[in-house]
Parts: structure tokens; sequence; C-alpha cells
């Protein structure tokens, strides 16, 4: 981590909820709740309430397509720490790690249905090249049978990783915890069961 | 998200509100002038290839008198301003599209 207090700065309540969370998923606690707790007031609260409200509440999407999402906008991203979790996390609520994989590798080929290939493909260009956006790109989603709310919901899917996606880097969230796959595996465990609010 | 741009910290809102502009894409990180001059280069990885932020980038950063606290606050809001600039930029357009779609259905 780039800035000290993220680690060391933290209140006692936000230590304390750190070491119990990690004695309760028997994993160390990722970066990220680090920089969410830090002053959650000003950042982490409003942003993880809104997250989760997103990704766990009532959608068009299956719990697994939405961190599909997620994770193909943070691979968009070159993002590695946010492409572990949330990969992850789509191939344990998908399934299917193997299509995961390849709709990170080559969404175009990959085993997805019409509307997942729209999706992602307009969320690529949003997360890339946003000022190209245009009705094209829509109409192209809507006519692959994705209806306007579901559309909405992946734009702000795309824009809230576009959010954490630079803060992981940024901030320099330890990635190692990717090259230990039981400790992957448990922290989406974690994820799916218990969301993103803090 | 309004706390990131209005909640007092280490930095003025002004400033706050002058980075998420620009990394929301409304104005050129690299020519806004409310911002210093040290301060675009960092946001524009920030903004455009936060993966290509090193080690050297945010110390350079704390070199020049910024606290980390500074630093936490002028990250997120060019990382808030980088995301809500593309929610807006895919809402505009999925109106802009939606009401094309309505007229097109009224005159079929």
């Amino acid at each position: 981590m780039r800035l000290n207090k993220l680690t060391n700065g933290q209140r006692l309540r936000h230590r304390l909820l750190l070491a119990l969370m990690e004695r309760m998923n028997g994993a160390p606690a990722p970066d990220v709740m680090r920089a969410l707790l830090y002053r959650p007031d000003y950042f982490g609260r409003p942003y993880s309430a809104w997250l989760h409200a997103v990704m766990r509440g009532p959608s068009p999407w299956s719990v697994g397509e939405r961190e599909l999402i997620a994770a193909f906008t943070s691979h968009q991203n070159q993002c590695q720490f946010c492409v572990i979790g949330h990969a992850a996390a789509a191939a344990r609520a998908l399934g299917d790690a193997s299509t995961v994989q390849a709709a990170l590798e080559a969404w175009p080929q990959a085993p997805l249905d019409d509307r997942m290939k729209a999706v992602l493909g307009l969320v690529k260009k949003l997360t890339l090249t946003p000022e190209d956006v245009e009705v094209a790109d829509i109409e192209q989603v809507r006519d692959a049978g994705v209806g306007d709310a579901a559309i909405e919901e992946a734009l702000i899917i795309c824009a809230l990783f576009n959010i954490i996606n630079r803060l992981a880097d940024a901030f320099d969230f330890d990635t190692s915890l990717g090259e230990q796959p039981e400790m992957v595996s448990k922290s989406a465990d974690v994820l799916l069961k218990r969301g993103y609010a803090i | 998200m309004a706390a990131v741009l209005e909640r007092e910290g280490a930095t003025h809102p002004t400033l706050r509100k002058a980075v998420c502009r620009a990394a929301a894409g409304a104005t050129d990180l690299t020519q806004a002038d409310s911002i210093p001059a040290e301060l675009q280069r960092y946001l524009e990885k920030v903004s455009r290839f936060a993966y290509k932020i090193l080690d050297r980038d945010v110390a350079a950063l704390k070199a020049e008198g910024y606290s980390e606290d500074a630093v936490f606050e002028l990250t997120v809001s060019g990382a808030v301003g980088a995301g809500l600039g593309r929610l807006e930029r895919g809402l505009t357009v999925l109106g802009q599209s939606a009401r094309a779609k309505e007229l097109a259905d009224a005159l079929e």
C-alpha cells in the first residue's frame, strides 16, 4: 500500500473489525477493506452501500452475471487486484470458471449468450473510450435482447468498478492473494455470502 | 458520493471538484489551470491508466508537501470523476437512444 495511513491509520474499531474479519474468514483482510474503512464517511461507506445495492439487490442480471461484468470492467482497466476477486466470484456464482476465463481473454468468442456478449462490448467501449459511445452502441445491446433497465444496471456496475479499479492501482492493493487459489476461493465465498456493505 | 467533493478535509473542496470534473472528461486534466502542475501528471494517470502509477508518483506528491490524506482525497476525487463521467456518458446516450426508439415506434 502506498499510503501508510490506509494500513496504520485506521481507527481502533476498524482495526478490531479487520482483525475479526481475518479470524472469521481465515484469510487476510483484502486491502480494499482498508481503503473503504479509512475515513469511511468520506468515501467507503456511501460507495459500498451503492455497490452492495447494485451487485446484490434486485436486478435483471444474476449475481454471477453482475460479477462477470465487474471482472470484465476490471480486466479492461488492467486492474489485477479486482480481476482476481471478481473473476473468482463470477466463476463460483455461475458455476463455470472456464467461461469466465474465456470472457476475459476473448469475449466475442466466449460461450456467452448474446445478451452478455453485447453488454460486454458496451462495457469495454465505455471503459476504454467513453467519448466514442454512441446511440448505435446502445441499439446493438437492445437488439441482442437486453432491456433498458438491464443496460442501465450494466452501466452503473461499469462506472462503480471504474472507480475502485483506479483506487486499487493507485494505492497498490496487494495482489499476492492471487497466488493462493485456496485464499481466492475463500474470498469469493465471503464476497458472495456477505456482499459489499461495510 | 457528495461527501467526496464537499466534506471538509485536507484539500479544499474547490480543488476536489476541479479534479473530479477534469477526470470525468469535462476539461483536459493537463490543461486545467485550477489544478497544480504536479497534480496534473498524477491525476492524468489516475484518470486514464491507473495501472501505470508507480511508488515514485505518490512519493513525488508527498515530496511536494501533499499529506497522505490529501493524496487520498485527490485520488478518490479523480477516480470518482472517471467513473461517474462514464456513467453520465452512458446514461446520456441511453436516454438519446430511448427517445429515438419512442419516436420510431410512434411513426410505425
